[in-house]
This record gives C-alpha cells, sequence and structure tokens, in this order.
C-alpha cells in the first residue's frame, strides 16, 4: 500500500518536472547565448565575463536601448499615475453605490478589453498625425489610457468592494467629506491592492508592442521597440539580440516578484461576477 | 447631482476622448476612400459608402487572414487548456514543492510577446536552431523547417503560444480547485468514491466557472494575436501565417496606407472577435 502510494506522488513530480523543463529550458538558453563567447575562444570564466561585457553593452548601443528605457520609464510612469488618479474614483463609486445601472458600466469596460488593439490605433494614428500627438511621450501616455484606465477601475473595485463600509460610514458621521472618506480612509486601505494594480499596469505597458508600432516613430520609443528593432537581421549576431531581450526583461521580472501573490486578479479582471 | 456620481466624470470624459473618440472615428473613417499612398492622400478623403465592406467581402487574402487566426487559436487553445488542466491538477495533489513548481510553470508568463517571438525565432531556425539540432542529435534524419513551411507554420506558432501562456491558466484553473472545499473531498474519500467520481460530481462543478472564464480571456487575446507571427514569420511564409491584426495593420499604417479600407478590415474584425465571444457565453448561459 505504502509502496504504490509513493510511486502514484513519484510520477507526479516526474511529469512536473519535465514540464517544468520544458518551460525553462527556452529562457536558461537564451542567458546562455547573451554571454556566449566569440567563436573558438577559449571558454574561461573570464572570457565569459568579458563575453557578458560585450554582448550587453553591444546590445545596449545598437538598439537604442538608452532612449527606449527613459522613454518606457517616464510614458509608464504617467499613465499609471492617471489611470490611478482617475479610476480610484470611479472604483469607489462602482464599489459602494447600490445604481443597477452600474453593472451594465462594468460590463461595457470588459466590452472594450475585448477589442482588437487595431479598432483604436489605426483611427489614433490618423488623429494623432492631425493634431501633432503623433510619436510624443503625452500621446503616448494618452493612448495607454485605453489600456490602463479600464482594467485600473476594475481591479480597484474588486478591491474596495471586498473591502467593508463600516469604517467609512464612521468617517461620514465624523463630518467627513465624500472626497475625505475616499483618499483619507478608503484609499489607504487598499495600499497594497493599489500597488498591485498599478505595477500590472506598468507591466503592461513596458511590454506592449503595437502601441508605439503605431503610435511613435523614433522620439518616443519604447523598450519593445528597441528589441524589436533586432528582429530584421537574418544574421544578426544571435548573442546581442539575446543580451537585449535579457535586458528588456530583467525590470519586468523584478516587478513580477511583488506581485506573485495577485496574479490570478490580475489576469480574470473583469471576468468574474463577486 | 450626488456627489459619489461626480467621482465618475473625470474617468468617463478621458475613456469618452482615447475609447469612444477613435472608435466613433475610425467607424466613420471606415465608409471614405482615404489612401495616404497617393500623391496628396492626406488631404484628400471622400465618403464612398460602403465600398470598403463590398470590397473586403471579395477580399480573399482577408478571408486566409481569419481562417489562419481561427485555425491558430484553436489549436493553441487546445494546447493549452490540456497542459493548463494537467500542471493545475498535478500541481493541486502535489505536498511538497508545490510553489517551487508554481513558479518554474509560470516563469513564461513574465516575459513579453516580443522577446518570446525573437527567441523562438532563433530557437526554431532551421539550420541554426537549437531544437532541430538536438532533434538531429538523437537520430532524426533531417532538419524540420518549423516556421519556413506553409503547413507547419501555424500549429508552430501555436505551440510557441502554448508554451508561452499554458501558465495563465493553470493559475486560473488552480486558484478554482483550491476554492473546493477539504471536507467535501474527505467526505467523498470516507464514501470510497473513485477518482473519476470525485473528478465528476466534486472537482468539475466547483471549477467550471474559473475554466469558463480562463478559456473566453485565452480565446480574445489569441484572435488579437500580433506580435507572434508579425515577429516571427512576417506571415510567411507567402501568406500561410497572416494573422487578422497583421493584415490589417499590413494594409494600414504598415506598408499600404489605405486608411479607409483598414478601418473597414478593422471595425468588421471586432465585430466578429466579439460575436464569437458572445455566442460561447450564451451557449453557456443555456446550458446551466
Amino acid at each position: 500500500m505504502n509502496m504504490r502510494k509513493t510511486a502514484d506522488s513519484l510520477w507526479r513530480y516526474l511529469l512536473l518536472s519535465l514540464i517544468s523543463l520544458i518551460f525553462l529550458l527556452p529562457i536558461v538558453w537564451l542567458a546562455v547565448v547573451s554571454v556566449e563567447t566569440p567563436r573558438n575562444a577559449e571558454v574561461s570564466l573570464s572570457s565569459v565575463m568579458s563575453a557578458l561585457i560585450d554582448n550587453y553593452s553591444d546590445a545596449w548601443k545598437t538598439g537604442g536601448f538608452e532612449s527606449a528605457f527613459m522613454n518606457t520609464f517616464i510614458i509608464s510612469i504617467f499613465a499609471v499615475l492617471l489611470s490611478d488618479i482617475l479610476g480610484l474614483p470611479m472604483a469607489f463609486v462602482l464599489a459602494r453605490a447600490k445604481n443597477m445601472g452600474y453593472g451594465f458600466l462594468e460590463r461595457v469596460l470588459f466590452f472594450f478589453r475585448m477589442l482588437p488593439e487595431m479598432v483604436f490605433l489605426l483611427p489614433l494614428f490618423v488623429i494623432y498625425r492631425k493634431i501633432g500627438l503623433f510619436d510624443t511621450a503625452i500621446g503616448m501616455v494618452l493612448a495607454f489610457q485605453i489600456i490602463t484606465l479600464p482594467y485600473t477601475v476594475v481591479l480597484l473595485k474588486s478591491y474596495i468592494y471586498k473591502l467593508s463600509p463600516s469604517l467609512e460610514d464612521a468617517g461620514r458621521v465624523d463630518g467627513c467629506t465624500e472626497m475625505q472618506v475616499l483618499f483619507r480612509i478608503t484609499t489607504p486601505a487598499i495600499a497594497t491592492g493599489l500597488a498591485a494594480t498599478s505595477i500590472l499596469c506598468f507591466i503592461s505597458i513596458w511590454t506592449n508592442l503595437m502601441f508605439p508600432l503605431v503610435l511613435s516613430y523614433s522620439e518616443a520609443q519604447t523598450v519593445s521597440i528597441a528589441i524589436a528593432s533586432f528582429k530584421g537581421y537574418g544574421t544578426f549576431k544571435w548573442s546581442t539580440m539575446a543580451a537585449g531581450a535579457v535586458l528588456t526583461t530583467l525590470p519586468q521580472l523584478v516587478l513580477f516578484g511583488f506581485i506573485n501573490k495577485y496574479l490570478v486578479a490580475g489576469l480574470t479582471a473583469g471576468a468574474v461576477k463577486e | 447631482m450626488k456627489t459619489q456620481t461626480r467621482f465618475m466624470i473625470p474617468a468617463l470624459v478621458v475613456m469618452a476622448i482615447v475609447i469612444l473618440g477613435p472608435l466613433m472615428w475610425g467607424i466613420g473613417v471606415s465608409f471614405c476612400d482615404w489612401n495616404w499612398a497617393e500623391p496628396n492622400g492626406m488631404d484628400n478623403i471622400r465618403v464612398s459608402g460602403i465600398k470598403n465592406y463590398i470590397e473586403m467581402l471579395q477580399d480573399p487574402l482577408f478571408r486566409n487572414s481569419i481562417l489562419n487566426t481561427f485555425l491558430f487559436s484553436f489549436i493553441a487553445l487546445a494546447v493549452e487548456f490540456i497542459l493548463g488542466m494537467a500542471c493545475a491538477l498535478l500541481l493541486n495533489s502535489i505536498r511538497n514543492g508545490a510553489l517551487l513548481y508554481r513558479t518554474a510553470l509560470m516563469f513564461p508568463l513574465m516575459l513579453s510577446d516580443i522577446v518570446v517571438a525573437l527567441m523562438f525565432k532563433m530557437l526554431l531556425n532551421p539550420s541554426q536552431g537549437i531544437l532541430n539540432r538536438m532533434l538531429m542529435a538523437v537520430g532524426m534524419a533531417s532538419p524540420i523547417n518549423w516556421v519556413g513551411d506553409a503547413s507547419l507554420v501555424i500549429p508552430s506558432l501555436a505551440l510557441v503560444d502554448a508554451w508561452w501562456q499554458s501558465g495563465n491558466l493553470t493559475l486560473i484553473i488552480l486558484a478554482g480547485l483550491q476554492s473546493i472545499p477539504q471536507s467535501l473531498i474527505d467526505m467523498s474519500m470516507v464514501d470510497g468514491a473513485s477518482a473519476f467520481t470525485r473528478f465528476r460530481y466534486i472537482v468539475f462543478p466547483y471549477t467550471q466557472p474559473f475554466i469558463k472564464t480562463a478559456i473566453v480571456l485565452r480565446l480574445i487575446d489569441l484572435m488579437r494575436v500580433f506580435t507572434l507571427p508579425w515577429a516571427i514569420t512576417g506571415g510567411g511564409p507567402g501568406r500561410a501565417s497572416e494573422m487578422t491584426q497583421v493584415f490589417i495593420y499590413t494594409q494600414g499604417m504598415g506598408k499600404y496606407m489605405r486608411m479607409g479600407y483598414s478601418n473597414a478590415l478593422a471595425v468588421t474584425f471586432a465585430l466578429i472577435v466579439v460575436v464569437v465571444i458572445a455566442f460561447i457565453q450564451k451557449c453557456w448561459k443555456a446550458e446551466e
């Protein structure tokens, strides 16, 4: 009996290990390629170190990474801040109001999430070219609201909804205005949820390719475009490309580390009823 | 007006400007001829009624892109569902190291689509790619042209997507599995229910809403696929892997600069996605 049980769980571990291996190997391979030494060079610690420095500085220079990193940071931070500021009050109302019409509003937000990006990007490209927002950071920050604002509202609503309203009512009895209730009582209580939401939005901008591809040319280019610029070279040095890929991924990995716990809520935002 | 309702105004105004505005503008432009590739084309916009939509219906390339997208979505979803379900059940059934395996399984999720695309562009390279070299080393006779062969390219791209996003389904289904009360499982054990019976009457009903959510969300993203075909194959070989959003992009600012026509394509494709999702949700509702 015991033997069978051990064997039973052993194959589970074997299967999981196999699948994990398939999932991890390509990433390990990418990291190895990024420190690959030039052909027929002797492999030693010092040669790997110098290859690492060579490849990464190569990638940093060729792809225009320096300005792309700065651009993406600035665009992401302002886009996330704007979404938070606009989204918080709306989420507050949606979570607390008893008006049935607001349920419809939430379905509309999910509906927006469904539409293919091109249906927004083609018109925005035309409009931006006409009014001079094409290839500007402001234009990008505004355009990213298409993704981040509905997402922020839906996620923050779910956090506020889980919070008991009794503290807010106590505040109202003590004479707080609605604005004070929202920013002094509710917001601090969902601070971690707000941080997780902001990080998820930051990552979705950091990794987005289509928006900068359509709405920027050189001035407002983001890291996704910088790394995508490697794709055309058939015979491009793979080690440089791999180094570029690792560089763009590092900030994401760090951020994902913080929000591990909130990932499922982030993935299903707006699609599950509470 | 009540204070609370007033709180929504800033967000609603911005959404009206950045979401509804372009949407309406795009629908309007889709009824016009507006070809930026012509001389002075940018200033030359003419209302042309439903001409763009008629052209679209007769465009074999649009049909081709839709079929490619559906085939890709179907294969990817099937593989992701099977893998995701299997991983979730396995993770839920082991005692030690679940966190470690969970982290390993969701690692690909943390990469961006363009990084995944470039990585597999290198891995799947027929002559230099590590995958073929490994397969040759264990005895495969000739290299497989994963993304250069018209009949293989869509399954290959679907498998790349499955590698990338299976963890997504694993996480959501796992959340469903963990919502099953332990007492229910214990009771069925005492009653001597077989693993299959337990799955049929306890596990499945509890996880079903999670599975449905995961499938809908995945399908939405799969149908809108852009980066993988754009970066790995560019829609090729020929048009064998040209997905709809890539096709629309090429017709629009990507190459031909046909603003009217590309907008008509985008509006139609948006409708198709909405109808497919609405249809699935309706079927599921009827079932309940």
